[in-house]
């Protein structure tokens, strides 16, 4: 995982490396205003990623044994607890919380984004929100693999100038390779983790939306009734819905409403991901997310009043909107990702001293080009998000 | 002690981990499955025969002449250079051959001077099995690196002592050799000879007819020689607050072995399950948690396989996890996994057999239709033949799938001996109907 770059460090250390220069956040070698790269390791100097769940270290909640094998407590034999069961990253402008809601013993969603090539002129960020298949084995391998795989794919075609569709749609063909390749390590292959994923890549005036699946990507206007759903799920309902026969309240009350059509993993329909664009009208904010927050809620117009335009700041907006799938029952696992549009923080007033690197706004990432002829093929979704 | 030529065991655990809140039991069926080790010869043995030599042994005399027959087979079948001895079995415990208490190894000279030995013998004197077993733990002395193995052959009653002084020098051999028992005619007792193979992890089977005896004995010595690990463990960890509920061998047939546990650690006990060679058994572990809510999940319980090297120290062969997830989605929390629900009646099978068997010796005979009704009805949905076979000798089957059933007016003691020792054996999951 790339470490965070120079201008991640946090508003403490800001005056700190203002005084001595800039440094790489990796490994804290000093870098020129003209670096995209760290010369001494390598690191993205443009590219800032939220670190993964990591490893557990807690004593047990039920017992306080501090002694597990095969991923239970010595002494009581509850499940250890995972940093999955409830983590969450912030950075500014992309927030999240995953949070195993109150009815699974696991956390099989995961979350991966990073932003790009803050201060300069083309800033990006990218989401991917992935939901384990129940059904599978092992569901969280298959999510966190497929999230991380995404989102490093994308950092690396956007920073290379890839338009965002192509970048999207080569991520998630990737993304299912690197799913389907873990099947070997099952005897049961048709069981083998799976898992659904959902994306966003936030560019000043264009949001592009892809996924597999059931879990979706919104667009919240600071108007709370401009607001949209950009996915149409992949499910039997969210067939219904798209076509235009029922509403959404009536399709999901189906017995099998929630059986997905899509998926990445062995044996996933081989068609190409769902890609769309979509041109917000002024600011507001990006959500991706599992079905475990948006059974709650699931229209974009009540989601956008809940979000209230991240004014309480996108960590503890993306915790209020937990809150409510939790205190609705909590009956699946939810992750909820926030991601500002334009991608970038607001102007406010700052310090100049608190400006972040100075070498980061002397760059210039190389511009999208326009209407360029698409690297991989792409399945633009007919008609727009509505 | 390194033990590189230890089988590979495979440890699979079927079971359904989901419980509806509240709940706290958990059922599963441990497979394990021993590949075998290089090659049969790897592992030492020991062998002792134990043959009946009363007075009843003369009534008929072929029953006398076969048991001759079986030894001498079992001789020849016994390994180059693993050591034996054969015993005769009377009031006392008797040495056949060598004429002193000790093992001698198996060739070409020793083989011939057993069975010269064992054609001079001759019936006389009453039964008294635990003087038998008593001198058979005396000759395993100092082969406690080997695998034990005795055979004990009876056609009569352990009627010249009590049922406590048998109890005893079972329990003192325990763990220190694996019995196959088998019993000759129809004047034994079945429950004698289960309680001896069931103590010393070994078979009961009755020889009916005295000319099957020497395949029999010779297809025991041959599973005895094909064992490459002795004195393998069961070993159940369960956590804080849990209660090992029961532990049964269900395939290839049932034996109880939750008394057998012997405590390993606050958490641990250990199972006895004898010795393996290549072959493949089936334990129901049923283990009672403390109940959760939905969302938590729980290890109810790690089966791990351990052997024992010459040090004492346990060494893991495999192990699966038997787990508990609480849900609130009662599609998963109400599904029977296929394996429990099948030797969960593979286990009924054999106590309505039993239990009806006592029941039409104690003149019983509303209980006798329908315990034997019910075992008739579970041996023929689960596809148990041999089973379904024995039974029809015992009632006269009306209708298999309601178990409609009228004793038989008139059955052979035979038969009815043939169906109690064989009614713990059972089928595995497959045959019959796939429900």
């Amino acid at each position: 995982m790339s470490g965070e770059p120079a201008h991640g460090g946090g508003r403490e250390q800001g005056a700190a490396q203002a005084a001595r220069g800039p440094v790489c956040a990796a490994c804290a070698a000093s870098v020129q205003p003209e670096d995209g790269y760290c010369e001494a390791c390598g690191a993205d100097l443009l590219v800032r990623r939220a670190p993964g769940p990591g490893e557990a270290a807690a004593p047990c909640p039920d017992c306080g044994g501090t002694s597990f094998t095969d991923g239970y407590c010595d002494q009581c034999g509850r499940l250890a607890p995972s940093p999955r069961d409830r983590w969450e990253r912030d950075l500014h402008i992309v927030a999240g919380v995953s949070d195993r809601g109150l009815r699974h013993s696991r956390n099989e969603d995961a979350m991966a984004f990073a932003v790009i090539g803050e201060g300069t002129e083309f800033p990006a960020s990218v989401v991917v929100v992935c939901d384990g298949v129940s059904s599978s084995v092992d569901p969280q391998r298959a999510s966190q693999l497929a999230a991380d795989t995404m989102v490093d794919l994308l950092v690396r075609a956007l920073r290379r100038g890839e338009p965002a569709p192509v970048a999207l749609s080569a991520a998630i063909e990737a993304a299912q390779q690197a799913v389907t390749a873990l099947a070997d390590e099952y005897p049961d292959r048709a069981n083998a983790p799976s898992c659904t994923a959902a994306a966003a890549v936030v560019e000043r005036g264009r949001i592009t939306a892809g996924w597999v699946g059931d879990s979706r990507v919104y667009w919240l206007a600071a108007d709370p009734a401009a607001s949209c759903r950009l996915t149409d799920d992949d499910t039997w309902a969210g067939q219904l819905i798209a076509g235009g026969a029922v509403d959404e309240a009536e399709a999901y009350k189906a017995p099998h409403a929630h059986a997905i059509l899509r998926w990445l993993g062995p044996d996933a329909p081989p068609e190409p991901p769902h890609v769309r664009h979509f041109a917000p009208g002024g600011p507001g904010l990006v959500l991706v997310c599992s079905d475990g927050l948006w059974n709650y809620v699931w229209d974009a117009t009540d989601l956008a009043a809940l979000a209230r335009d991240g004014r309480d700041g996108l960590a503890a907006t993306c915790a209020a909107l937990t809150a409510v799938a939790l205190d609705g029952g909590g009956q699946d696992n939810i992750t909820t990702v926030l991601a500002r549009h334009p991608p970038y923080t607001p102007a406010e007033p700052e310090p100049e001293t608190e400006r972040e690197v100075e070498a980061a706004q002397t760059l210039r990432l190389p511009p999208a080009p326009e209407g360029a002829a698409p690297r991989t093929t792409v399945h633009y979704d007919e008609g727009s998000a509505s | 002690m390194s033990t590189p030529d230890l089988p590979q065991f495979k440890v699979a655990v079927y079971q359904n981990e989901f419980l509806p809140e509240g709940a706290g039991e958990v059922n599963a069926i441990v497979t394990v499955t021993s590949s075998g080790a290089a090659g049969p010869s790897a592992a030492r043995a020991a062998q002792v025969i134990m043959v009946d030599c009363s007075g009843s042994m003369d009534y008929p005399s072929t029953k006398m002449e076969a048991a001759r027959q079986a030894t001498n087979a079992a001789i020849d079948a016994i390994r180059e250079g693993v050591p034996f001895a054969v015993v005769a079995g009377t009031h006392v415990g008797r040495m056949v051959f060598p004429s002193t208490e000790y093992l001698v190894a198996a060739d070409a000279s020793s083989r011939a001077a057993a069975k010269a030995a064992v054609s001079r013998l001759t019936p006389g004197g009453g039964t008294a099995i635990s003087q038998w077993l008593a001198l058979a733990d005396r000759l395993f002395t100092g082969h406690e690196q080997a695998i034990r193995h005795a055979i004990l052959l009876t056609d009569g009653k352990d009627e010249h002592e009590s049922p406590d002084d048998l109890g005893r020098a079972i329990a003192r051999c325990e763990g220190r050799f694996t019995c196959d028992c088998r019993g000759i005619g129809t004047d034994w007792v079945v429950a004698e000879l289960r309680r001896i193979a069931g103590g010393l992890l070994g078979t009961v089977d009755i020889v009916a007819d005295p000319s099957g005896l020497a395949g029999d004995f010779r297809a025991m010595i041959e599973g005895a020689m094909g064992k490459a690990v002795a004195d393998v463990r069961l070993r159940l960890w369960s956590p804080q607050g849990s209660t090992i509920k029961f532990v049964k061998q269900v395939a290839p047939s049932v034996v109880d072995l939750t008394g057998r546990r012997v405590q390993t650690g606050p958490l641990a006990g250990d199972y006895p399950t004898g010795a393996w060679g290549a072959e493949s058994r089936d334990y129901h572990v049923c283990v009672a948690v403390r109940p959760g809510s939905v969302g938590d999940e729980m290890l109810a319980a790690r089966a791990s396989l351990v052997a024992l090297d010459g040090s004492g120290q346990a060494q893991s062969l495999g192990q699966g996890l038997v787990r508990a997830v609480w849900t609130g989605d009662a599609a998963l929390s109400t599904k029977m996994n296929r394996q429990v629900a099948h030797y969960t009646g593979q286990a009924e099978l054999a106590d309505a057999i039993q239990e009806g068997l006592e029941a039409r010796k104690n003149g019983d005979y509303d209980t006798a239709t329908a315990r034997l009704g019910r075992a008739v009805q579970l041996a023929a949905a689960s596809g148990n033949e041999d089973t379904t076979r024995l039974l029809a000798r015992v009632v006269d089957v009306q209708d298999p799938v309601t178990g409609t059933v009228r004793l038989k007016a008139r059955v052979s003691d035979a038969d009815e001996m043939a169906l109690d020792t064989r009614s713990s054996k059972t089928v595995r999951v497959g045959k019959g109907n796939q429900g």
